[in-house]
């Protein structure tokens, strides 16, 4: 087994993640707040004729849109899951991609040096720029979407993951070398493990980069997904059902990368207890 | 006469663009001799450590180990770093296990003599804690535990107890000296303490400013290994050593 078995599994008592207790109820009092005072300058907003309702819709309307399309297959299992087989595809194949290439320049630091301009060149280009591209070449379906996310995602965990690799530290290095660490030892108890924290938080921006390329893709051209649907709400002035269905699109994606932070959590608890959470 | 553990003979070491940092070490070890190396701040004394080690190449000059080159992961040797250089991912159980780990120890008999290490340590009941939940002084004890649980013959330790309150620092030194009771092995030793250069080795060695050479060397005579340290350092002789030592290190140069 690698390192996740290694010994990040151990637990560790006195951790403290997260918030608790006292603290706790300070800061969901403090976040339901801002949400109460965002509702209510929409709704003012919107009721003294300060900003038009037609372009902004309205809390409660926004709620009865919000509730309606939960009972709606063609949003909730068509659209929805449009959206998140692509998000989830792209998300899977770009990032075991991303790694795999890192590791491999990790190896390789002659090709890692051969390619880092081109890498640089290619990551500075905006990538949505490509979904016309990949409409003509893959259609209006998931995959020319799941291409878009690829493009995005496997240059993220590339140099996240190279990053996580690389990082010096000449103390780890003198005591691989003086405990008579092989190479491959090397690797396993020292780099691997320290490379984890960048290596997750890599993952986290990527699957919302994920949601991103899927919507921007669904967007520019797609048969189905919820941003083909949200394009028809905006085009038809219908902005309480635009309002609810970013509302549903917003809980899906923190959902799924809470989700992923509770899969990831483990594997980094030791670095959060080093950033001074500890004792 | 068995074989000196450690032969350095104008051992030197010339970097470009700089002045040289070794201008020429000569230092011989004694098989189970206790040597601690004293001298300025920067002026070489990790860099000729690290040499020992394996860890780092001279430019000139002869240096043997054991009666061959140096060779870094020897097994017989275990290297303390300045730094305690613990692994903030594994807890001390498992910093400790890793000396026996990457050996190829199984599994079972290396977390028995890890935590029998740490036992000896006084952390039998913080094996799974991981070194931020540690205060200094445990994990410079940690450390300890991973150096001694190789059972190794050469000890190298760089400034074992640097960043350390004056008493806990005493704790550690008579933690070590009960430590070394039991260890049959040689020991190179570097510290800024001159007290605790005293108590602990049998030979004390001076370092000059940079470019470094062994400005001076003192025999400690203060009875046998058996000694105790608050005993030492009542003896006048203890004084007198440590006032010789200040003055070779506060001209830098004593030759
Ligand atoms: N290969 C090298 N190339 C260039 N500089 C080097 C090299 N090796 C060591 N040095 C330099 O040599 C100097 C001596 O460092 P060293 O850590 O050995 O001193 P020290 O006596 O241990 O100091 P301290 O007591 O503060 O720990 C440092 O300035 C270090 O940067
Ligand atoms: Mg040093």
């Amino acid at each position: 087994m690698s390192f996740a078995a290694d010994k990040l599994g151990g637990g560790t008592p006195g951790a403290r993640g997260g918030v608790t207790g006292q603290d706790g109820v300070k800061v969901w009092t403090i976040r339901l707040a801002l949400i109460a005072v965002f509702v209510a300058a929409w709704k003012a907003a919107g009721a003294t004729g300060f900003l038009n309702p037609v372009f902004i819709g309205s809390p409660e309307g926004t709620l009865r849109e919000f509730l309606r399309q939960l009972g709606n297959p063609a949003v909730i299992g068509l659209d929805l899951g449009y959206t998140v087989t692509e998000t989830l595809f792209g998300f899977l194949l770009g990032s075991a991609s991303g790694m795999l290439a890192a590791v491999i320049l990790f190896r390789a630091p002659a090709a890692r040096q051969a390619v880092a301009p081109l890498v640089v060149a290619f990551n500075s280009l905006p990538r949505i720029a490509l979904a016309p591209l990949f409409v003509l070449w893959f259609g209006l379906g998931i995959a020319g979407k799941v291409a878009l996310i690829v493009s995005l995602v496997f240059f993220v965990m590339l140099t996240t993951t190279l990053a996580g690799l690389t990082q010096p530290n000449r103390d780890y290095e003198y005591l691989a070398r003086s405990l008579g660490a092989s190479r491959r030892q090397h690797i396993l108890y020292f780099i691997v493990p320290a490379a984890v924290p960048t290596i997750v938080a890599g993952l986290e921006l990527s699957l919302t980069y994920s949601f991103l390329g899927a919507v921007a893709g669904e967007i520019v051209g797609g048969s189905h997904g919820i941003g083909v649907r949200l394009t028809a709400y905006a085009n038809a002035f219908e902005i309480n059902k635009f309002m609810a269905l970013l509302l549903l699109l917003v809980l899906v994606s923190t959902a799924t990368v809470q989700l992923m932070r509770h899969f990831t959590a483990r594997l980094t608890r030791w670095h959060a207890t080093e950033q001074g959470d500890g004792l | 006469m068995s074989l000196p553990a450690v032969v350095a003979e104008g051992v030197r070491l010339t970097v470009p663009n700089a002045p040289d940092i070794l201008a020429g070490i000569d230092l011989t070890i004694a098989d189970g001799e206790f040597v601690a190396i004293v001298g300025p701040s920067g002026c070489g004394k990790t860099t000729f450590l690290n040499m020992v080690a394996g860890l780092q190449h001279f430019t000139a000059g002869r240096l043997i180990v054991a009666g061959a080159p140096p060779q870094a992961g020897r097994r017989e040797t275990a290297y303390a770093l300045a730094r305690d250089a613990l692994l903030p991912w594994r807890d001390a159980l498992g910093n400790v296990e890793l000396a026996l780990q990457v050996r190829g120890v199984a599994r079972e008999e290396r977390r028995q003599r890890a935590a029998e290490a740490l036992g000896k340590v006084g952390l039998a009941d913080a094996l799974d804690r991981h070194p931020a939940q540690l205060s200094q002084g445990m994990r410079q004890r940690v450390a300890l535990a991973r150096t001694f649980v190789t059972e190794p013959r050469l000890l190298i330790l760089d400034e074992p107890f640097a960043a350390l309150d004056a008493q806990t620092r005493i704790r550690m030194q008579e933690l070590l000296l009960a430590l070394l009771r039991q260890f049959s092995g040689t020991m190179i030793m570097v510290t800024h303490d001159i007290a605790e250069a005293i108590m602990l080795a049998d030979r004390v060695v001076v370092f000059s400013n940079r470019p470094a050479v062994v400005s001076a060397a003192y025999e400690v005579k203060l009875g046998s290994r058996k000694r105790k340290a608050s005993e030492m350092r009542g003896d006048p002789e203890f004084s007198r050593l440590f006032e010789q030592i200040w003055q070779d290190i506060e001209r830098g140069f004593a030759t």
